[in-house]
């Protein structure tokens, strides 16, 4: 499933992919992974991102469906 | 069993150990990072997963060509190649299948990788081993008792570096076109 919260967070800070995946330490193929819903990032990326993105992990990746 | 000339064990020992040392030297210079520093490649945990998969791929490449091979010959088919030319299609199948999957999944570039250093590498390794067997052709002894000779180690390795840059270089235009798209 798409996550939205986090491409929507990512583009107020006005942050490429790139930006995101050098400030997170992981390459941009996985920040756009994760974007995609294509990958689940393990609790410790999860901190990383939002900490970047100064979010709480609920904002970007709570998920009502699941 | 056929017996190796004096001659041509040296030189089977030479080109062994010129071939271990060139990649030594190679991988010393491969492993300088980014930032110019000498470092280890690092993946990040998407990468590390997917890498452990493409080993996997690679793996099973392997395991299938092998089968393939010994059905060849269990039929009594004789390629018309020199052994050592097909032991190191061996390994060359299962190193392009891992490192094929690797790069299309994204997990073969690492985070603090210096691509460009890699791929003039490559490059020039898919140069040299072309320019080998090409020697071998013009004189005549590429192929010898009707049969390909070692020299076309050299061809496959070229081949196979060359498959790499070329898919590299594809993933990579496909990627640009993603980051304009993001």
């Amino acid at each position: 499933m798409k996550n939205l919260n986090l491409k929507a967070a990512r583009a107020l800070k006005d942050m490429s992919q790139d930006d995101l995946a050098k400030a997170c330490e992981v390459s941009r193929q996985t920040i756009s992974s994760i974007e995609k819903g294509d990958y689940n990032p393990t609790i410790n990326l999860c901190i990383r991102i939002c900490k970047a993105l100064d979010k709480t992990l609920d904002e970007l990746f709570w998920n009502d469906e699941i | 069993m056929s017996t190796i000339s004096p001659e041509r064990m040296i030189g089977i020992v030479l080109g062994i150990t010129v071939g271990i040392l060139l990649t030594i030297v190679i991988i010393g210079i491969t492993h300088k990072t980014k930032d110019g520093k000498m470092g280890k490649c690092e993946y990040d945990e998407r990468q590390e997963a997917l890498r452990g998969k493409s080993f996997k791929v690679g793996f099973y490449a392997t395991l299938t060509y092998v089968v393939i091979l010994l059905a060849i010959n269990a039929i009594g088919i004789e390629l018309p190649v020199e052994r050592p030319v097909i032991y190191f299609s061996i390994i060359f199948v299962g190193i392009l299948a891992m490192v094929s999957h690797s790069l299309w999944t994204g997990a073969y570039w690492g985070i603090n990788s210096d691509r460009r250093r890699f791929i003039i590498i490559e490059l020039f390794v898919s140069l040299v081993n072309f320019v080998v067997p090409v020697r071998f052709m013009l004189d005549g002894s590429f192929i010898t008792n009707g049969k390909i000779g070692a020299s076309a180690i050299n061809l496959l390795c070229g081949i196979l570096f060359l498959c790499i840059f070329i898919q590299d270089a594809i993933k990579n235009a496909i990627s640009s076109k993603e980051d304009d798209n993001e």
